[in-house]
């Protein structure tokens, strides 16, 4: 990609402007680190939002807020109680990428590999757009699509939120790669809630193995309102829920194989899910 | 259009000219930093690695204006051939140095790691290598080597 000029504004209202002034030819620009799979044939005016503000995390009364700039490797420090961003970041790649790849960076353009967005929709995360006018966002409208049709020219990503995991509540994140820094073949992220053995909250989100992040929501409902299911039940269940989508070849490996991968990722996502929520396996 | 990046390198401010869309790496090698090695080019193989701010980075995926203000370090900071930096002593004493393209990225992607906590463990070691590769495959004796520089008491 071609950039003509590379612009470091000060502030978020600065970042705005700028970008709104460009229209199409302005180019946010967060950790740059995907730059190379973006297939843009026109000159370009990057924007780095890096001095804009964007970056930290803060305690809400229910979660936490993480500024859209916060790199990776930061979710992965974060160590509290309900906090669960460091599961993810765990598995995302290696520590250069994770120094400088940030969460909004990761889940404003998505690929079909990104963590991030998977892991957004089983929590049900909330997405705030400085724009105009600023509004918030949840996940399943955010990635219904590529989340760029949200954004108009000058407007930003500014924050996610996420809720705090409380009691009865558990979430696991499954993910299959060849190698350490290796693209995902399959990432499945499971939220959920029991109460009294029975389930009475489940969002279950794969990605990677198909081409947009999605959700499962025959699985989620077959478990929703039951006793606890034993794994095997589980497996059994993710066998035919997965039947219906349309899996992707990755990295060579045939679509058979990743359905698969697939099925195995998001079973056991489910099952540990379910036993830190207190439901036992 | 050709930027002015005003930065912080190897302990001395500096002004490099570059183009908006020249990475970090190859603006650093046509400075004569050329300790800053390519060899994937696409983040992977770590051999670019430079710290940014005290973080280890892969310069091959950054802009270099983006440096603008801040403080890079190169492998040409950290230690000489009379006075070599203590990890460059362990790797050459534990014979972990074949063809030698991957150290400048795995001494500092491991000086990021021993600056911000010199007790780290074999764990935390293995986990801040995990984007350096060594086509050598000599993983055993560097990781060796690097953990008798390393404080920590093991896994």
């Amino acid at each position: 990609m071609k950039l003509k000029d590379y612009l470091l504004p000060g502030s978020l209202d600065e970042a705005k402007r700028l970008l709104r002034e460009l229209g199409p030819a302005g180019l946010p620009v967060a950790g740059a680190t995907s730059h190379g799979f973006l297939n843009v044939k026109e000159e370009r005016v990057a924007v780095d939002l890096s001095r804009a503000g964007l970056a930290g995390i803060t305690a809400t009364a229910s979660g936490w807020r993480i500024g859209a700039m916060t790199p990776i490797e930061d979710l992965y420090r974060r160590r509290e109680k309900g906090w669960v961003l460091d599961r993810v970041a765990d598995a995302f790649v290696s520590q250069q990428i994770r120094n400088v790849c940030t969460l909004g960076g990761n889940i404003a353009r998505v690929f079909p590999w990104s963590d991030f967005p998977v892991v957004l929709l089983a929590l049900d995360g909330t997405m705030r757009i400085a724009g105009e006018p600023d509004r918030s966002m949840g996940a399943d409208e955010f990635f219904k699509g590529q989340p760029a049709r949200h954004f108009q020219a000058g407007e930003l990503l500014e924050w996610v939120e996420v809720s705090r995991l409380g009691a009865g509540e558990g979430f696991a994140v499954g993910k299959q790669k060849r190698t350490e820094v290796d693209f995902s073949q399959a990432t499945a992220a499971v939220k959920a809630t029991v109460a009294e053995g029975k389930v009475t909250g489940l969002r279950i989100a794969l990605g990677a193995a198909v081409a947009v992040p999605t959700r499962l929501p025959e699985l989620e409902a077959a478990f929703t309102g039951q006793a606890v299911p034993g794994e095997a039940t589980i497996r059994s269940a993710v066998e035919g829920a997965l039947d219906g989508l349309s899996f992707r070849s990755v990295a060579g490996m045939s679509r058979d194989y990743i359905a698969v991968v697939a099925r195995v990722m998001t079973g056991d996502a489910l099952v540990a899910a379910l036993a830190e929520a207190g439901g036992g396996k | 259009m050709k930027k002015e990046v005003r930065f912080h390198l190897n302990g001395e401010e500096q002004v490099m000219t570059v183009e908006p869309q020249e990475t970090l790496a190859f603006a650093l090698r046509r400075m004569g930093l050329t300790g800053t090695k390519v060899g994937c080019n696409e983040g992977c193989c770590g051999s670019c690695t430079v710290l940014l701010d005290g973080r280890a980075v892969y310069a091959c995926l950054m802009y270099a204006c983006h440096v603008e203000g801040r403080t890079v370090r190169t492998i040409e900071h950290f230690g000489s051939h009379d006075e070599p930096h203590p990890l460059q002593v362990a790797l050459a004493d534990h014979g972990a140095v074949q063809c030698g393209f991957c150290m400048p990225g795995m001494i500092l992607a491991a000086a990021a790691l021993l600056e911000e906590n010199p007790k780290a463990t074999e764990p935390e070691l293995i986990r801040h290598l995990d984007g350096n590769l060594c086509r050598c495959t000599g993983y055993e004796k560097i990781q060796d080597a690097l953990r008798s520089v390393m404080g920590g008491s093991g896994s």
